[in-house]
């Protein structure tokens, strides 16, 4: 039967953990007697230390979550939450590992885990191990160890488990540490920081399948050569926005070349006080904002005009290996309903070559479909087997400095919307090792 | 992985007069591996230490891969 349970260390586990006064002096005393749905109150003055490795399961389900808080004991259950309870291993090997039985819930508030003081070997942080749901906020999660292959971990290996993180610090003791991301894990931070001191020579390690989002995270006390991650796996959805990074940041979104499918985004992050700043990575090339090289009446964010520069690499190859752009989206009007139309995006280039429609093309999402919200595919690609036709030439103004042979020219997809709604356009650069300036405005006519 | 050379190149300065940084590694295994960085104030980094800070990181990262991490 779901209980709160009480958790002081002025306590002793030889208590029954129904009180304040009659509370269990460990985590693994309360997690031996928890049951599905129990609030386990943790002393704002509670700190145990245990040389071993600690693992705790708690019982909570989807039906009947653990919700683990820490809060003042001087009222009963506690009114007022604090986060200054801590959980601390001093073993050179210790890790914590915070779990919750398959297919449950846990909710933390305002514990400090503190893993392998003094160690130099791995000690890590284990966050929700099984196939389950875990919540922390306003906790601080802290490698003591010096160990290069501690971490603060989400997720067991190849376990489809949710994480949510939020207003958490994280603390580091070796530049080799991070916070890694499990396979089939989804994890968002949202909120809190890195702390100063000894900080991360990469924040994340990545695994298959991970997929993250990170936003409003504090990386402002990292080293200025920081990269956010250096991770070559696959199939990875990494997302960062409207973050703060180190002051002259010289570090990569990506340090590697990203693994088949994965595409790693960053969007709105900076040091100085910006708010168009946008980075993506994929396997065929990255993106990323451009405040010079822009069309006169382009994109701007109410101050600053500016486009999008599309780098593909050696691999982008015609027609399924492209560098794509991230979706460009408008609204069409019942008034534009029924009516061949035109979307038009702007590029420029450096050379006297005109780029093909097998180089790069625009491709459009529209509502095709009268009654029923089916989308339709319209584009501007070249034929499969053609050798390509020059994209057409345009008459935008654009600002060049830098370029020795600026050639402007558009994208035009013809399409006819069937119903009102949003049409989402991409481009897509197939181009290998070659650069292009996109305007993501798009003009329907 | 080995970079065996690195080079790079200052962008024209951006809106905010911060610049980006265009690098290029050769690697041992014949390919080149580039990233841009930045935009950043120039004056304030050394661009030839931040290559090889990047260089030697990548060579690092990579036998941390190697080694598995899953």
């Amino acid at each position: 039967m779901a209980s709160p349970r009480y958790l002081d260390s002025a306590g002793s586990d030889a208590n029954g953990g129904t009180s304040w006064a009659d509370a269990k002096a460990t985590l693994a005393g309360i997690d031996a007697i928890d049951t599905t749905g129990d609030t386990i109150y943790v002393a704002h003055t509670h700190s145990e230390s245990t040389a071993a490795a600690v693992s705790y399961t708690f019982a909570g389900t989807a039906a009947a979550p653990t919700k683990i808080i820490c809060g003042n004991k001087a009222a009963q259950p506690p009114t007022t939450p604090a986060t200054s309870a801590v959980i601390a291993t001093t073993g050179n090997t210790s890790g914590i590992t915070w779990a919750v039985a398959s297919s449950g819930i846990v909710y933390t508030y305002g514990l400090t885990l503190d893993a392998g003081q003094g160690g130099n070997n791995t000690a890590s942080i284990i966050l929700s191990n099984a196939s389950s749901l875990s919540f922390f906020e306003a906790c601080t999660f802290k490698l003591s160890s010096t160990g290069a292959s501690s971490r603060i971990q989400f997720g067991g290996a190849a376990v489809p488990c949710r994480t949510e993180v939020i207003n958490c610090s994280f603390q580091f003791s070796s530049t080799s540490q991070s916070i890694q991301v499990q396979s089939t894990n989804a994890v968002r931070i949202a909120g809190g920081s890195i702390v100063a001191g000894t900080v991360p020579s990469a924040a994340f390690t990545m695994n298959n399948n991970a997929q993250v989002l990170v936003e409003g995270f504090d990386l402002s006390n990292c080293a200025s050569s920081m990269n956010i991650a250096s991770s070559a796996v696959g199939a990875v959805k990494f997302v960062m926005r409207n973050c703060k990074l180190p002051a002259s940041w010289t570090g990569s979104l990506n340090a590697s070349t990203p693994g088949v499918g994965s595409v790693w985004e960053m969007f709105n992050c900076d040091s100085a006080d910006t708010h168009y700043h946008y980075r993506r990575a994929t396997q065929f090339g990255t993106m990323q904002d451009e405040t010079t090289i822009v069309r006169s009446g382009g994109a701007n964010d109410g101050v600053t005009t500016f486009s999008y520069k599309m780098a593909s690499n050696a691999n982008a190859q015609f027609p399924h290996q492209p560098l794509d752009s991230p979706e460009f989206v408008v609204y069409v009007p019942p008034s534009m309903v029924g009516v061949s139309r035109t979307a038009t995006i702007e590029f420029v280039h450096d050379s006297a070559t005109a780029l093909k429609d097998t180089e790069l093309w625009a491709e459009a999402f529209y509502l095709g479909t009268s009654g029923a919200p089916l989308g339709a595919l319209a584009d501007d690609r070249g034929g499969l087997l053609s050798s390509g036709s020059a994209q057409d030439s345009s008459s935008a103004s654009w600002t060049t400095t830098g370029m020795t042979n600026p050639n402007k020219q558009k994208c035009v997809v013809t399409f006819t919307p069937q119903e009102e709604g949003y049409v989402h356009l991409r481009m897509r650069l197939a181009k290998a090792s070659y650069t292009a300036y996109v305007d993501p405005v798009v003009t329907v006519a | 992985v080995q970079v065996l050379s690195s080079r790079f190149e200052v962008g024209v300065p951006q809106h905010d007069g911060r610049r980006y940084v265009h690098e290029w590694h050769q690697l041992n295994t014949g390919e080149v591996y580039e990233r841009e960085y930045g935009p950043v104030d120039v004056s304030l980094i050394d661009p030839t230490a931040v290559a090889d800070n990047f260089a030697r990181q990548m060579e690092a990262d990579a036998a941390r891969e190697a080694q598995g991490s899953d």
